[in-house]
């Protein structure tokens, strides 16, 4: 081979990748990819509070608000049905380009004993990391190794949509929430009744990566709270048990943990009028929770108020423009 | 078309058949009358052109991997 020959080659393949890497953004089903993928465009060390979770967690804690209320700089990396292993990678990712001195984790997820659950879901979480080793973990520790391909080059997972691609999938993902959403609609709950008597046994999968969650917080001296949003605990028999369970463990590593359906009265939540369904708050009640955790973080812990700050100037825009975001689909 | 729609293509999906049995039949017309030869003699930038465009068509228009295993890959709500 000459060395013109040599150069055409690796031109060539160079040239193919890039193309790849086109092709996969286009067809990539981006529905949810809004929450995570934009925390890539957080400038270094400047966000001092990341939220980890499930739905409960995105769909309940609205950053932008903490921000206008009370000057804190956080941003919501949870995702529908995050389990604990997604959150721990997730976390991971975070601290690559971040140093957050709080992490409010949502322990919803304790109740899901399967690492895979389910494929879309980790593909929500996994496509949207930039790559880098830590991604290469996730992939190969959450997932069979006869599905990696399908995460390494995940245009296998998606090429099936050339059929439906519109102009916007050829533009960049975009969101002015830092992470969060809204979930519309009313229901009419009741207070959940909450057996404290009842234990069931935490599913072992789930915990371990909460135990690994605490570890890598402690090494990276990260404060870790914990939260559980609210929701109609009581449609399933054994979540409460659950969540007892890990009120023991709380107590025993003394460990932050706020179970926000205990402290719903405080929070001032209407059951009957605070919710979309039984598992999400609406707007409303987001509000309320959003407000609550905001002066919980400030009058319990020393969290820095930004506002004001030169730096922090486009949280200001941010917030105008998600101010006009909420308006509009809250019509 | 409805028949074909029942059988699960789509209009773009026959409207690809379609140019893949025209493709198929071409490169069958021109086999072994120097149609390699012809490629190679056409400048660079042609021959990449054209490799790429088979190469995507077959990942991209390929029927394999999990949305073809699964009946429907659709995100819920939450």
């Amino acid at each position: 081979m000459t060395i013109k020959q040599c150069i055409h080659t690796i031109l060539f393949l160079v040239l193919f990748v890039v193309l790849l890497r086109f092709a996969t953004y286009v067809l990539r089903d981006k529905s949810g990819a809004e929450y995570i993928y934009n925390f890539r465009d957080e400038p270094k060390n400047s966000i001092d509070v990341i939220l980890l979770g499930s739905s409960h967690m995105y769909r309940t804690i609205q950053p932008m608000e903490l921000w206008n209320d009370y000057g804190i700089a956080s941003y919501n990396l949870g995702s529908s049905e995050q389990s604990l292993p997604l959150s721990y990678y997730l976390l991971k990712e975070a601290i690559r380009k971040q140093k957050p001195s709080y992490v409010v984790l949502d322990v919803y997820m304790l109740i899901m004993p399967l690492k895979d659950y389910t494929h879309e879901r980790v593909h929500q979480v996994v496509d949207n990391m930039e790559w880098s080793v830590n991604k290469i973990d996730a992939i190969t520790d959450i997932i069979s190794s006869d599905e990696w391909i399908y995460y390494f080059l995940n245009i296998g997972q998606y090429h099936s949509r050339w059929t439906e691609v519109t102009k916007k999938d050829f533009q960049r993902i975009k969101s002015v929430t830092k992470g969060s959403d809204f979930t519309q609609g009313h229901t009419k709950l009741k207070e959940p009744v909450w057996r404290k008597d009842e234990k069931v046994e935490i599913p072992k999968m789930p915990l371990s990566y909460l135990y690994k969650i605490v570890r890598l917080c402690k090494e990276n001296n990260i404060e870790l709270i914990f939260t559980l949003m609210p929701y109609a605990v009581d449609t399933h028999k054994e979540h409460t048990g659950i969540f007892n369970s890990f009120e023991e463990i709380v107590v025993e590593n003394e460990w932050d943990y706020f179970n926000l359906i205990s402290l719903s009265k405080e929070i001032g939540l209407d059951w009957s009028k605070d919710f979309a369904e039984t598992q999400h708050v609406n707007p409303n009640g987001s509000r309320k929770v959003t407000k609550y955790l905001g002066k919980l973080l400030r009058n319990c812990y020393q969290i820095t108020d930004h506002r004001g700050e030169k730096e922090y100037q486009s949280w200001n825009l941010n917030f105008d423009a998600y101010f006009d975001y909420r308006r509009k689909i809250l019509v | 078309m409805s028949i074909i729609q029942q059988a699960g293509l789509d209009f773009q999906n026959v409207v690809l058949l379609m140019l893949s049995i025209l493709g198929c039949m071409m490169v069958d017309q021109f086999r072994g009358k120097g149609l390699y030869r012809y490629f190679r003699s056409r400048s660079w930038i042609l021959q990449w052109l054209i490799i790429y465009l088979i190469v995507f068509a077959v990942i991209i228009f390929g029927i394999y991997g999990p949305s073809y295993d699964q009946t429907g890959f659709l995100y819920s709500n939450f």
